[in-house]
């Protein structure tokens, strides 16, 4: 039987949440040691003995689950990974079906299935607000049964979910776009510059270094957007942020699941148009641990991503209600190319030069056959954030000249011309505690621009969840931080068009999303340039 | 199955550049291995007496790296040692340096970093060969290192350099302190690398005339490991997968509980 996953807000759905709520409710009544309670399922995620006892999770004397138990299960998150999409997709089955499980036996409906929550749905101007199911204390009318008498504690909501804005929650618009969609390839290019749709080639990996453009955004934004960090707290503090806000606690959170559904029903839409790595390492990956889950019956069950890609067959056997691509369009081969020209050619017209190549272009011509990205800007130093923060990025002159001649040739000729190269800020080592801080980077600002940040020259959002873990010197990516490649080819090019020309340097202003995010204190170990032959 | 297609994955990895190049140059490693080996075994009779298949009696007291004139065959040795077994750890450190660095200046970048870290190797190489011929000299002195080279590959302290090796330095890029900042990194990986990789490395030179074995199984334990993910510094056996957490011991959590009441 084929289920079908709804959205949160659709009529379907009504039914399909209060019968989930039963569910979260006998899965947290049982203990930490049952491979199918809420806790053990949450840590398979990610699990952090120190905070859960800090946070009043788990109790002291809790009974922990066998050493072999821990080790095969928990702590199996895949971020900054080729993994994260399947890894996810396997785990989200295996929650489903235990969920599924005990809603039927509460009597509830044998095709169950998990709602998901899209946030980034423009036609409806409350998608972005936390469903209001999640956000009362007490159950909501119409709920009651015998396992949940009238007045009970609401078992979807939680406590450390604080968001970003008064409630209701709210995700901001930047941190929920789809840019992502767009993008050609799974796997990213050399120094994953363009990025990938999924995400960098790793071994077994819960994080650090460069997101897949997915798991960039709309997903590590969504995460900061909803878990926050407590009101009057510290952001940088890990004991403050919410449950959302860092993997060590993101599935105790019952928003996290419908979150990550929505997540999982991207790649369905992904999938339709652009296809998956055929690498072997990634079909039957990875190494050295395996993807283990708990089945109903407690059993395990280990799954490689061949065996998750496509939903609507065995053995995942769902699918979602909407399906369609959400953006316009998920680019067809050259269309970026024609976007590019139209605004490049459209602006006000220039002096072209004579149009022959200059040496230094020629060498950027057969650099361009290998598709490696060529470093033109560095900062000289580590630049440390701190709420609204300004970074300036030294450029190698001679080749910004020259990029500068062929956009300007472009602009001239319009598209009979070459395509100019790509741009890429790239955003290397960021190093913090602050999992919950959401920021948006601007380039080229005026240095006198403090009160409208001009759009044009947004470069894109930073979201730092997992920046903890990643941070960690003594954690499996030896602290290593994460990295975050930019695509500002648009931002550039539309600098040039407006006449202002790339000189030696470049603005880069990290803007803190919210009051809340003012208070965040990260670096970055180095703010790059970098620019790819089309 | 899985095996056979993570084994297509790998033959992948190999043809994709620099690694072809890499693993010409360790080839070339190798090579000159084999070459000092058969030269060692030659001019050292008793060296084609021993028997090749047991650790225990190739640990020769009077191997070829004893006293004055088998030293420099050991340092060569070293120093293929070092060719032969480091350009596949070094293809992520080398790629990393090229794309930190202005185009026009990668070639000179990448020469300036190859040589902080090969200057580190040859200075461990001069001081490891005289030692190697020391320990050369009794058999329970061998057998103690080889006990110590051991425990180091279980101790914190040397995860904590392997771990260094995860985490890669960001390098300025442009002017003197881009050329500084290589030689640096140069210097720091070598360092991090030669204690990783320089013990392990000890006991092949002890391992006389099986060592063209235990270099290989050598390299192959060295590259594996450097592959898989950073672990917490803590005493452990090797390749041991980590524990997936931190459960703090039950005096630990009592404390945590005297101090909620
Ligand atoms: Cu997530």
């Amino acid at each position: 039987m084929v289920r079908t996953r709804c959205e949160v807000r659709s009529p379907e759905a009504a039914d399909a949440l209060r019968w989930y709520a039963t569910a979260v409710h006998v899965m947290q009544s049982r203990p930490l040691a049952d491979r199918t309670s809420w806790l053990f399922l949450a840590a398979i995620h990610g699990i952090q003995p120190s905070l859960w006892f800090r946070f009043g999770v788990i109790e002291p004397d809790v009974a922990a689950p066998p050493a072999a138990d821990q080790r095969r299960f928990w702590n199996q998150c895949q971020h900054q990974s080729w993994y994260f999409l399947p890894w996810h997709r396997g785990y989200l089955f295996a929650f489903e079906q235990i969920c599924r499980e005990a809603v039927i036996e509460a009597g509830g409906p044998e095709d169950w299935a998990l709602p998901y929550w899209n946030y980034s749905d423009t036609t409806r101007p409350e998608a972005r607000v936390l469903p209001d199911a999640f956000a009362q204390e007490t159950l909501p009318a119409g709920w009651e049964s015998t396992a949940l008498p009238d007045g009970s504690p609401n078992p979807l909501w939680v406590e450390r979910r604080y968001g970003k804005t008064d409630p209701p929650i709210t995700i901001g618009e930047q941190f929920v776009t789809l840019e992502a969609l767009q993008l050609d390839d799974f796997v990213g290019g050399t120094n994953d510059i363009p990025p990938g749709f999924g995400g960098p080639v790793t071994v077994f990996h819960t994080g650090g270094g460069p997101n897949g453009s997915l798991e960039r955004q709309p997903h590590n934004g969504v995460h900061g957007q909803i878990g926050g960090s407590r009101p009057g707290g510290n952001v940088n503090d890990p004991a403050d942020q919410g449950f959302m806000s860092m993997p060590s606690t993101a599935g105790l959170d019952p928003i996290f699941w419908l979150h990550h559904a929505n997540i999982d029903r991207l790649w369905t839409v992904w999938r339709r148009t652009h296809t998956d790595p055929a690498d072997p390492r990634w079909l039957d990956g990875p190494i050295p641990r395996t993807f283990t889950m708990p089945a109903v019956d407690g059993q395990e069950w280990t799954f490689t991503p061949s065996l998750v890609l496509d939903t609507a067959s065995s053995p995942l056997d769902y699918i979602y209600d909407d399906q369609a691509a959400p953006v316009e369009p998920v680019f067809p081969v050259g269309a970026r190319r024609a976007e590019r020209f139209a605004l490049l050619s459209g602006g006000p017209a220039r002096s072209a030069d004579d149009g022959t190549p200059s040496a230094e272009e020629r060498e950027g011509g057969v650099m361009g056959a290998e598709h490696a990205p060529e470093l033109i800007g560095a900062s000289d130093s580590a630049v440390r954030v701190n709420g609204e923060t300004r970074a300036g990025v030294r450029l190698d002159e001679p080749r910004v000249r020259s990029l500068t001649q062929r956009l300007g040739r472009a602009m001239a000729l319009g598209p009979v011309s070459e395509e100019p190269p790509r741009v890429f800020l790239k955003l290397e080592g960021i190093r913090g505690t602050s999992d919950a801080a959401n920021y948006l980077v601007y380039i080229g600002l005026p240095t006198d621009a403090t009160e409208e940040l001009d759009p044009d020259h947004l470069a894109g959002t930073l979201s730092l969840f997992g920046v903890g873990r990643a941070s960690d010197p003594e954690g499996p990516n030896a602290g290593g931080g994460l990295n975050e490649v930019l695509e500002i080819t648009r931002v550039v090019d539309a600098l040039q068009v407006s006449g202002n020309d790339l000189a030696n340097a470049l603005d880069v202003r990290f803007v803190p999303a919210s009051e809340r995010d003012a208070d965040a204190d990260f670096s970055i170990s180095s703010v790059r340039v970098f620019m790819l032959e089309p | 199955m899985r095996t056979r297609r993570l084994g297509r994955g790998l033959a992948a990895v190999v043809r994709r550049p620099p690694v072809p190049a890499l693993l010409f140059v360790s080839m070339n490693g190798w090579a000159v291995m084999v070459w000092s080996t058969i030269g060692a075994a030659a001019s050292h009779a008793e060296f084609r007496a021993l028997p090749g298949a047991v650790v225990a009696s190739s640990l020769h007291p009077t191997s070829h790296v004893h006293g004055g004139a088998a030293t420099p065959v050991a340092f060569v040795m070293w120093v293929a040692m070092v060719l032969a077994m480091s350009p596949l750890l070094l293809a992520r450190e080398v790629d990393r340096v090229r794309l930190s660095s202005l185009r026009r200046r990668r070639g000179s970048i990448v020469t300036v970093w190859l040589t902080g870290y090969v200057v580190i190797w040859l200075l461990a190489g001069a001081a490891v060969v005289p030692f190697v011929a020391w320990l050369g000299t009794d058999v329970r002195l061998a057998w103690g290192a080889v006990a110590l080279v051991a425990l180091w590959h279980c101790s914190p302290l040397r995860q904590r350099f392997l771990n260094a090796c995860h985490r890669a330095a960001s390098l300025r890029s442009f002017g003197v302190a881009a050329y500084r900042d290589a030689l640096r990194d140069g210097f720091a990986t070598g360092g991090a690398c030669a204690a990783v990789c320089g013990p392990l490395m000890v006991t092949v030179l002890l391992a006389a005339d099986i060592h063209l074995v235990a270099m290989a199984a050598a390299t192959l334990a060295l590259t594996v490991e450097r592959y898989l993910p950073a672990r917490t510094p803590r005493w452990r056996l090797p390749f041991v997968p980590a524990r997936a957490s931190e459960w703090p011991s039950a005096r630990a959590r009592a404390g945590l509980l005297r101090a909620r009441v």
